[in-house]
């Protein structure tokens, strides 16, 4: 405490003002709109790109943390709920590539499917539904390529944006997933020991 | 593998995505869906999708908005608090870099042009082994008030250094 016993409520007061300032682009019943509006579909992307729904709590919890607490986030009023999605899909994608890449020095396009399939309850229930098996047999990238055009409907661009991927290269590497998965769903369809 | 586009891909996305594939969809775009390899994976795929997103929508159970508010809040105060005793921290290194320069300039230009004061040491000891109490000769008595001198700084510095580290370190 060198310089806080002579200034203590001088640093309170800034610190306040500075916190203030860094959720100053959404109030607290804004976010609570866009909170309702967001999570769910938040939480989907996450639990289907990982296969761990309790990763998925846990990271859907931090991407908001981090979404309010960003200085640059964008705002409700004046950039648009579309970007402040945006913005808060590609914070969940760092901190999904952060959390796979930590286990492992290795790249993520490195590591076999069996890391990112973690097998949580909401795991075998999926196993169950159509897509469940089929997303597990998938890379991470192409889950969530595959999830953000398919079920979010976003755009090359827009998910260019949450990827951090060039844009140019979203619609071959969507086109090559597309194939793939629909590869591995025929398969799925085919009855046991039917014709290839 | 060579990407292949179809002209009808976007038409069938949208129709697949609001719901109106197949049923509410032209008779004539489903034949296509059905001979167009690229337009039969997209239907597969994006049907898929929207069932899948369905499922996993209803069965989210996202944590209370408010919580999330709260923990924003304290992660920004903390933020905030740790940004603003960023410059407090450097200029506590620079008070401590200023205080200590003075005192090894000090001990370089004694060691450079001084070090008189050593010799009362060497007078002493040869006053004492020779002369039993004759250590009152002039020319000690020079070295002895140049020797308080040093002393007396150094014990200064030696303070002022001891309290400028005890407050740049001590942080609670």
């Amino acid at each position: 405490m060198p310089w806080d016993f002579a200034l203590p409520n001088a640093l309170a007061g800034e610190a306040d003002a500075a916190a203030q300032h860094t959720a100053a682009h959404m109030d607290n019943s804004a976010f609570a709109g866009f909170y309702e509006r967001s999570a769910r579909p938040l939480w989907a992307y996450l639990v289907r790109a990982s296969c761990d729904a309790a990763l998925a709590d846990d990271l859907m919890q931090e991407s908001y943390v981090r979404f309010l607490c960003a200085e640059r986030a964008p705002s409700l009023a004046d950039d648009g709920e579309v970007a402040a999605r945006l913005y808060l899909f590609r914070i969940a994608t760092n901190l999904l590539h952060d959390h796979w890449r930590r286990p492992r020095t290795a790249s993520i396009e490195e590591l076999p499917e069996e890391v990112f399939s973690a097998d949580s309850g909401a795991a075998q229930t999926e196993a169950q539904a159509e897509l469940g098996p089929a997303l597990l047999r998938m890379k991470p990238r192409e889950r969530q390529l595959l999830w953000l055009a398919h079920a979010e409907g976003y755009s090359h661009r827009e998910i260019a944006q949450v990827t951090g991927l060039a844009a140019a290269s979203i619609r071959l590497l969507l086109f090559r997933a597309r194939r793939r998965l629909a590869r591995i769903l025929r398969q799925q369809h085919q009855p046991a020991g039917g014709s290839q | 593998m060579t990407l292949v586009s179809c002209p009808c891909e976007k038409e069938i996305r949208e129709l697949v995505e609001s719901g109106q594939w197949p049923l509410a969809s032209p008779p004539e775009l489903r034949s296509h869906a059905e001979a167009c390899r690229t337009c039969a994976d997209l239907v597969l795929v994006a049907g898929a999708f929207q069932r899948a997103r369905s499922v996993t929508l209803a069965a989210a159970k996202p944590a209370s908005a408010g919580a999330i508010w709260w923990r924003a809040q304290l992660r920004s105060r903390q933020q905030a608090f740790e940004r603003i005793q960023r410059p407090l921290i450097g200029a506590q290194v620079f008070a401590l870099v200023a205080l200590l320069l003075p005192i090894i300039g000090f001990i370089a230009y004694e060691a450079r042009h001084g070090l008189a004061w050593l010799n009362w040491f060497s007078d002493l000891s040869q006053s004492a082994a020779l002369h039993a109490g004759g250590v009152t000769s002039a020319s000690s008595s020079g070295s002895a008030s140049g020797l308080i001198f040093v002393v007396v700084a150094a014990a200064t510095f030696v303070l002022i250094a001891g309290a400028a580290v005890f407050f740049a370190t001590e942080r609670k």
